[in-house]
């Protein structure tokens, strides 16, 4: 058996490390994205809208409002970010964190909608989002642990007119 | 206005495309960055190193090169070793006629595998391993010549600011990259190889003609590299033999350059990550030289122990 330097060793164990993030990470974030789809379908029923109100459909009067809020808390996995820690020295499009973001609104929008649902409100206007970076104990906090999605708005919930 | 329920679509907010491609693209130029920046810098180096005059380089790192020989310098009975190792030394440095140096500094360390370093400012550390394998004078001489030839090419001060230079790239790059860290290192240690190998054949060059000059013949070239520094060839652990494989770090430690084991059928790939030559191929081109010279491979050899 021949020797290994010990360099190449490290290499091979860091490319399996990155190998094995990509599959596990790729495979939770399509699992997350087909359960993000599947909601929104049950949910696009309930609108959420950034309009400040929206119009009285005939027959109805609004009955009464109040904060709805959904938030998430995701994180990246280690391929991601060295790929992207990598495209710090060159610039452009950061693709692999586009997803993460892409997931993390949705998924906000659709707990705030779930909250809506579950509290009978009938939309949700003025709906507004966050986002911020969770800092990380390593790197003197200046890591990423991950992202926070914040999405709030106001619930309202319509009566019949004469009910 | 009428409200259409509508879901999102998929394809507007994440780009096409795999993060394996993009990783793949980013590690290339990444690659390509070091390998450049860093050649670019030995290359600059290379052309200083002649400037620096060995006066200043003992001026700056006597001390040094001193002190760190001195701690590694042990083993009971070292002294007669020493001034005799000393004697073989200063016999071959007066052969060095033009040689820019004041004076050369032989110390021995207590240390199995058969090695040899050169330190900035003359001194030369052979390991105890090294004098228990040699069956004569002419195979420590030819050692020893090898490293003076590392001091006429003024190699440790490349390695020196090679270790510099490497360094400064990665601290450049390293912003921000911590985990491309190690691939990065890699690659820098990788590119600087070249260099080595090519370092390490001068100094046998110029370690030949030496020994020819003292001896009047090269008798012990040929054992050095077949029996002397042979991993495991006869007891002696060979598995300490990569004593100067973490080449060019900060760290001044590893300015020193050194004899390393490489296995006779080296494979390509162990060869090239070796920083000196595979055996075979250095004892072929000293032979080829030797030939050439019309010097004797073959001649009467001075006893050692």
């Amino acid at each position: 058996m021949e020797e290994m330097d010990p360099g190449l060793i490290n290499l091979f164990l860091a490319g399996v490390m990155l190998l094995l993030a990509f599959g596990i990470g790729s495979w939770i974030e399509s699992r997350h994205f087909k359960s993000i789809r599947r909601r929104e379908e049950e949910l696009k029923r309930l609108p959420a809208v950034t309009l400040e109100r929206l119009p009285t459909p005939d027959g109805w009067d609004h009955d009464h409002s109040g904060l709805v809020h959904g938030h998430v808390v995701v994180s990246v996995d280690h391929f991601k970010r060295f790929v992207a820690s990598l495209r710090q020295l060159f610039g452009g499009r950061i693709q692999a964190y586009e997803s993460l973001m892409d997931r993390g609104r949705r998924e906000a929008v659709l707990r705030l909608k779930e909250e809506a649902a579950k509290q009978g409100y009938h939309a949700v206007v003025n709906l507004r989002l966050e986002s911020s970076r969770l800092a990380s104990a390593r790197r003197n906090g200046k890591g990423t642990a991950g992202i926070e999605v914040f999405a709030f708005g106001t619930g309202i919930k319509m009566r019949r007119l004469g009910a | 206005m009428r409200y259409e329920a509508k879901l999102p679509d998929d394809s507007v907010n994440v780009s096409a495309g795999s993060p394996l491609g993009e990783a793949v693209w980013l590690l290339a130029g990444v690659a390509g960055l070091v390998l450049a920046l860093t050649f670019a810098v030995a290359l600059a180096i290379e052309a200083l190193v002649p400037f620096v005059p060995p006066s200043a380089e003992v001026r700056l790192f006597g001390a040094l090169g001193e002190h760190l020989a001195e701690e590694l310098d042990a083993g009971e009975g070292a002294d007669a070793r020493t001034a005799r190792v000393q004697g073989v030394l200063d016999r071959l440095a007066a052969r060095w006629t033009d040689s820019p140096y004041p004076g050369f500094h032989a110390r021995i360390v207590e240390e199995p595998a058969p090695n040899a370093f050169a330190f900035p400012g003359g001194a030369i550390v052979v390991t105890s391993g090294l004098l228990d394998r040699v069956e004569n004078e002419n195979e420590l001489a030819f050692v020893l010549a090898h490293e003076l030839g590392h001091f006429a090419g003024r190699d440790h001060l490349r390695g020196i600011g090679r270790g510099i230079a490497v360094g400064s790239v990665l601290a450049l790059l390293g912003i921000g990259a911590e985990q491309a860290d190690g691939l990065v290192g890699a690659l820098g240690t990788l590119s600087s190889r070249g260099f080595d190998r090519r370092q390490e054949s001068d100094a046998d060059a110029f370690g030949l003609g030496l020994l020819v000059a003292e001896y009047g013949h090269a008798a012990g070239v040929r054992e050095v590299f077949e029996r002397v520094l042979v991993a495991g060839a006869d007891g002696g652990s060979g598995d300490e033999d990569e004593v100067g494989s973490d080449v060019e770090t900060e760290d001044e430690d590893d300015s020193d350059e050194h004899h390393d084991v490489s296995k006779p059928d080296d494979a390509s790939l162990s060869g090239y990550w070796s920083t000196h030559p595979p055996s075979t191929e250095r004892t072929r081109r000293l032979e080829a030289r030797i030939a050439e010279s019309g010097w004797s491979a073959e001649g009467e050899t001075t006893d050692w122990d």
